[in-house]
């Protein structure tokens, strides 16, 4: 398998990539990783909420038209379920945090 | 568990045995080598689409094909060579297997991912490729709207795969951006990287900053062609130069993504076979960025007759003038570095000293587009065709042939056929500039681009083109039975046949899974001839 | 000696013939990028093979000076191109905002760029296809817009060149300086007959022009048939369906077709009379003819009068 090839397990550091030195090295390199992928997420999805802010100002009226159609039950029910998703995700991280340290 | 070992005789090749050890391999040179793999077969298909290109335009009206089937070979031919070969060719190829080398690291920061954007790259490919059996594609590659929302074709199919391939290219950027900043060897300043480094650091930068506007550009466009969301297509109320805007946003730094990895392998290249210290390191380092960085601000210059304002056009016109700086820049170090040096004629120099010819011209002629006056008179003629396949082909193709003689035996332990790696560098060169040059004069004499049919007077040139495209043909598989054939009965390589300075040439050829036995300390720049 | 140069660049550049003021500042600006072309690329690519040539390696033990940099150098190779480089925009802008600057009180001709022609749209209601007559030393002006995709409006002798595109209006001026026969090409890719959206510039003398326009005029007053010939030049109908020939374009021909039977894609056949024919060019889409597809041909929905409709029927029951 393919972790048998490139992992090799320093002693002591149970979790550390044969690439970095600890980790200390890895978890910083993740973090860099991470926050560089949310530059093209955020770049990616930018756009669209530019573009959506700038036909809500041309056309407020063809916008208003168009939310009456839609139903705010299920508008709330949806953001109801993102926002719990979120909170959900964001506690599990945090107690991995802390029953860590 | 060997991967320790200081055995000479055990490799990156040969430590992990079966296909399904190179599937599932994390190793970046071994990433580097499917993505070769990959690449290759694309250009090959690319290529037979080019050649069949130019049979059809060997004499006026019809030869091979009805109009509709040469649109759809003439959007194969770009799609594929741009999303499938140049834009990965580099980068995810030479990329892959010597930026952690050249920095001393083990391995680039996030190897699963690093496998996970060639699978995503694999499937990318191969849904654009299954285009071809289903409805094919006639846009062009650039997908230029109404036209892309309107036609009977498999739009929807190729924009998803280039959005995938796109995913692909960001990933690998990410990757490279974060080897390039935690993972140098000790002692390996920004300052003491390879120019290569420098140059596919840049590209990083580009794949990961433009890239995402092409991915939401392409959603567009797929959700106006499913949804009849009114965003390009006028009959909706849209605007169909608000997509040239978009796609010229990614595409123009794509260009740059395309030639800056090249210009890094020329840096390699000639500072290595001229033995001799480059000249002004930080010049070329900072031009890299510096192209990178203003590149991101010329977009308008493909757009000056698309009915954008004068202002509009004059801005974009002196901007693009100042990307022509920092080229001149590289190609007069270049030229500083062979004075007084000791110049061998290795093979790899031929490449180099080839793309320096041909990208000075692709160079100087790029210049006259961006005169805004002249360009009226040239855009989306011939001469545009031949200004940018001196830049693609005679630029970064010839660096990718330059690379891969030069690294050939750092990658597979094998030396080349020195005879006929040359023989076939004369066929390339000759048969490019044979090919290409009368296309900058049939684009002077006013002949359009994409044009199935032509009138009498552009005959004669366009047959000599087409003989030259045999010509190139006939090189590039000289070249490929040059590989295969170093590859089963060459002779082995020593640890450093050029005698190069960078780090690749202190392991062994080809390196050992870690790529170094000991971790390097490195004590002073990559190109110390003293 | 500049001049020379000037003459021998403009000579060699292999521009096609200039017709216009404009297009001869084109064609000065460009030979002057030519000659300063030239002289970079003589010394990048003269000074790489003498160097190739003088510093040749001897032996393998051969020892390089070190050299790593040089700022006069480096500040002289950076500048110098940029003035270059900022003189040829400046030049450039100079001719591209003549090009730009539209002319008060010129003849103006509206065109309408198709899948895959050019419509010229007279004020005098004068239409032709694919033919844009106008008198020489005189300013004309075209307003431009696209019935469907994207095109590009270039004419190579005049050095000018604007995309056409739907739902706008694009702009393009020009002053002939030269009587003769033009090529007009469309630069824009639009589709399967793209390379064929050919057109013809004619620049002729003031009389010539009026009396054409004239002629042209009185196109309402002839017989049916022949009106109905005009109609299909116009609207560019031969550059889909054949009418000397049975030979196949883009769409099925029509010579010695009327009154025999079209076999359809759905296998039935239907005679062409006068309802098949009329419904073809109303609703396209509704009968196909076996060996072609549908959505080519556009439908012609409300662009024809009922006159007109009857011109085409008459004009296509003559073609034997």
């Amino acid at each position: 398998m393919s972790t048998s090839n490139t992992h090799v397990v320093a002693p002591g550091e149970p979790d550390v990539a044969h690439h970095f030195r600890d980790a200390h090295h890895q978890y910083d390199s993740n973090k860099e990783g991470i926050w560089l992928f949310m530059v093209t997420e955020i770049l990616m999805f930018g756009g669209l909420f530019v573009g959506y802010a700038i036909f809500h100002a041309i056309y407020p009226e063809m916008f208003a038209e168009g939310a009456r159609q839609l139903d705010w039950k299920m508008g709330a029910f949806n953001t109801i379920v993102l926002i719990t998703s979120s909170l959900t995700m964001a506690l599990g991280i945090y107690y991995c945090q802390i029953r860590n340290r | 568990m060997s991967s320790t070992t200081s055995n000479p005789n055990v490799n990156y090749l040969n430590e992990f045995k079966g296909i399904g050890s190179w599937l599932t391999s994390l190793d970046h040179k071994r990433i580097g080598l499917m993505y070769m793999i990959a690449v290759f077969i694309f250009f090959l298909v690319g290529g037979i689409f080019a050649l069949l290109l130019r049979m059809e335009l060997f004499a006026p009206g019809g030869q091979l094909f009805t109009p509709d089937q040469y649109n759809q070979v003439m959007t194969y031919h770009g799609a594929i060579m741009v999303f499938m070969v140049i834009i990965p060719g580099i980068p995810a190829v030479l990329g892959n297997f010597f930026l952690p080398i050249h920095i001393g690291a083990k391995d680039v920061a996030f190897p699963r991912l690093n496998l996970l954007s060639w699978y995503v790259f694999m499937f990318g490919a191969a849904l654009a490729v299954s285009t071809m059996f289903t409805n094919k594609i006639d846009t062009g590659w650039t997908f230029y709207t109404p036209y892309s929302i309107r036609t009977n074709t498999a739009v929807v199919q190729m924009v998803v795969a280039a959005f995938i391939l796109g995913f692909s290219s960001i990933l690998t950027g990410l990757n490279f951006i974060v080897t390039v900043h935690k993972l140098r060897a000790p002692g390996m300043s920004m300052y003491r990287i390879p120019l290569f480094v420098w140059a596919v650091y840049s590209t990083a930068i580009l794949q990961v900053l433009a890239t995402p506007v092409l991915a939401i550009t392409l959603l567009l466009l797929v959700a106006e062609r499913t949804l009849g969301v009114g965003i390009f297509d006028p009959k909706l109320g849209g605007d169909p130069v608000l997509f040239q805007h978009f796609f010229w946003f990614y595409s123009h730094p794509a260009v740059y993504i395309m030639i800056l990895p090249a210009m890094g392998i020329i840096s390699e290249l000639i500072s290595a076979f001229s033995r001799k210290t480059i000249f002004g390191y930080t010049a070329i380092a900072y031009s890299s960025l510096g192209i990178a960085g203003v590149s991101f601000f010329v977009w308008g210059h493909h757009m000056f007759v698309s009915g954008q304002s004068e202002i509009a056009g004059v801005i974009f016109s002196f901007l693009t003038m100042l990307v022509g700086v920092p080229t001149a820049i590289k190609m007069f170090n270049w030229l500083a570095t062979m004075y007084r040096g000791s110049i061998s004629f290795d093979s790899p120099m031929l490449y180099a000293l080839g793309f320096m010819f041909l990208f000075a011209i692709g160079g100087v002629t790029g210049i006259m587009l961006a005169v805004i006056g002249v360009d009226v008179h040239f855009h989306d003629t011939y001469f545009v065709v031949a200004h940018f396949h001196y830049v693609m082909v005679g630029g970064t193709l010839m660096a990718i042939m330059g690379g891969m003689y030069y690294w050939f035996p750092k990658m597979f332990g094998k030396m080349c056929n020195e005879a006929q790696a040359r023989i076939t560098f004369v066929l390339i060169f000759v048969g490019f500039n044979v090919t290409f040059f009368p296309q900058f004069i049939l684009g002077a004499m006013g002949m359009p681009r994409r044009y199935f049919d032509y009138i009498e007077p552009y005959h004669s040139l366009n047959r000599i083109s087409t003989m030259g495209s045999w010509l190139i043909a006939a090189g590039f598989f000289l070249a490929l039975y040059t590989f295969i054939r170093a590859l089963t009965s060459g002779p082995k390589a020593p640890m450093n046949p050029w005698g190069a300075k960078t780090l690749e040439w202190q392991t062994s050829s080809p390196p050992p899974f870690h790529n170094f036995d000991v971790e390097p300390v490195v004590t002073a720049g990559p190109y110390e001839y003293k | 000696m500049f001049m020379l140069w000037m003459k021998f660049a403009g000579a060699s550049s292999f521009m096609p013939t200039s017709a216009t003021d404009i297009a001869d500042r084109v064609d000065n600006l460009y030979a002057f990028l030519l000659i300063s072309s030239f002289i970079g690329c003589v010394i990048l690519i003269g000074g790489m093979v003498y160097f190739v040539y003088k510093y040749k390696r001897k032996t393998d033990t051969d020892k390089t000076p070190y050299i790593t940099h040089n700022a006069l150098l480096e500040f002289l190779w950076s500048f110098i191109p940029l003035v270059i480089f900022l003189a040829v925009f400046a030049w450039g802008w100079l001719v591209y905002h003549d090009m730009r600057q539209m002319p008060k009180d010129a003849l103006e001709v509206h065109i309408f760029g198709k899948q895959w022609a050019w419509e010229m749209q007279y004020k005098s209601g004068v239409k032709t296809s694919n033919l844009l007559k106008v008198p020489i030393n005189k300013d004309v002006k075209l307003i431009m817009t696209s019935n469907d995709v994207l095109h590009s409006f270039y004419v190579p002798s005049f050095r000018i060149k604007q995309d056409v595109i739907p739902g706008t209006y694009t702009a393009l001026w020009f002053n002939a300086n030269k009587m003769g026969d033009f090529h007009i090409f469309c630069t824009e890719y639009c589709g399967t007959q793209h390379a064929g959206m050919l057109g013809t510039l004619q620049v002729v003398s003031q009389e010539d022009y009026d009396k054409w326009l004239e002629e042209e005029s009185l196109v309402s007053t002839l017989p049916l048939a022949q009106r109905g010939e005009k109609i299909f030049q116009v609207k560019a109908c031969a550059s889909c369906h054949s009418v000397k020939d049975n030979s196949i374009k883009v769409g099925p021909p029509l010579f010695q077709r009327f009154g025999a039977q079209e076999q359809l894609v759905d296998g039935s056949s239907h005679p062409i009379d006068e309802n098949y024919v009329r419904e073809s060019v109303l609703a396209p889409n509704a009968k196909i003819v076996k060996g072609f597809q549908p959505n080519v041909m556009p439908s012609f929905q409300g662009q024809l009068s009922e006159v007109e409709l009857s011109a085409l029927v008459e004009y296509i029951k003559t073609l034997k």
